[in-house]
């Protein structure tokens, strides 16, 4: 009967070594996320918003790799190993503009959260701050 | 029993460590501090059109290939390639065996094909690509007065297969002076001889 039990008790403390290091292996696998775009509303024309999206990028360090104001669409790279690529299209909207940016780190999508800060700067670049306007809305 | 405990514990602080990404700079942080160093954004006179035009100009006599501009985001952008012969002589991604060089991990026992080469005499040379973007800043929503221009530089070395071996962002100082002088060069000569059409 106590040999059973102690057996029992190994066998628990190796299952529980075991979850462990599954649990840890478990932690550096990475999740492929869809290319999901972050989206934010500004009431600028769409004009200003791509312009201050570029000078936003590149006051940062991006390389501005294509941009064109008639189709909206502006291409940056980050240069690192892989690279930083964001792509942004803005639309006209009512009231406003729509910008879209999506981020890869070389075949990786990252997760709409990460260009918050990026949106925020835009946003202040062009005054439409939370702090300046609290009007100011944000999809998404 | 205890060492074991504390072997297992240091076991998942390695294990731990291993999994934290390092990043020196995140380039999405967008904290407020200036990236750039001061040369590498200066304010030229002219118009929009013409600060274009003349960048575009200045790129071209400096050796790069304009690649893309757009007049009304004030956007230029360019590339240059340089061979460098012999920088791959000694380095990685190969192992040296009889009769040629072998990728890690590929070609072993392959002989003919994949990445077989016999002394590397078929391979090209490294590439060293430069992209360049100039834009203005110090762009409000209303109307900016005399914008500066800013200066990123893209260099990265890529190998014969395509391995990128090295990229970074660099702006040396001379590298920005100059561009920003031959800006300034191109916008006196062409004020003189073009008009552009506004």
């Amino acid at each position: 009967m106590k040999r059973a039990l102690t057996a029992l008790g190994r066998l628990l403390r190796h299952g529980g070594l075991l979850l462990m290091v599954g649990w840890l292996l478990y932690g550096c696998a990475t999740a492929t996320l869809p290319s999901e775009p972050r989206i934010a509303s500004f009431r600028a024309a769409p004009q200003q918003v791509l312009k201050a999206t570029q000078a936003t990028l590149i006051e940062q360090g991006f390389v501005i790799l294509h941009g064109d104001r008639a189709l909206g669409r502006l291409t940056a790279e980050y240069p690192r190993r892989p690279p930083l690529t964001l792509n942004a299209r803005v639309s006209a909207q009512v009231g406003g503009t729509l910008l879209s940016v999506t981020a890869h780190s070389g075949s990786q999508a990252l997760a709409p959260p990460e260009l918050d800060n990026l949106m925020t700067a835009i946003h202040e670049r062009l005054g439409e701050g939370v702090f300046g306007h609290p009007g100011s809305d944000v999809v998404q | 029993m205890r060492d074991a405990w504390i072997l297992l514990l240091l076991g998942v602080l390695a294990g731990m460590s291993g999994c934290a990404a390092y990043r020196t700079q995140d380039p999405l942080a967008f904290a407020g501090s200036q990236v750039l160093p001061a040369s590498c954004r200066q304010p030229h006179p002219g118009s929009r059109l013409q600060q274009v035009s003349a960048a575009a100009g200045a790129l071209e006599s400096m050796g790069y290939q304009v690649r893309n501009t757009d007049a009304d985001l004030g956007l230029v952008t360019a590339e240059r390639r340089t061979s460098m012969p012999g920088l791959g002589a000694v380095d990685e991604p190969y192992v040296t065996g009889w009769g040629g060089r072998y990728r890690h991990g590929f070609g072993f026992g392959a002989g003919f094909g994949g990445y077989h080469s016999p002394w590397g005499v078929f391979e090209g040379d490294p590439v060293r690509l430069e992209r360049v973007s100039v834009a203005p800043v110090d762009e409000t929503a209303g109307t900016a007065a005399d914008p500066a221009l800013a200066v990123t530089r893209e260099v990265s070395v890529v190998m014969p297969d395509g391995y990128v071996r090295y990229r970074d962002l660099e702006l040396p100082e001379d590298f920005c002076q100059r561009l920003h002088q031959s800006i300034d060069e191109q916008l006196q000569t062409a004020h003189h001889t073009v008009e552009p059409a506004t």
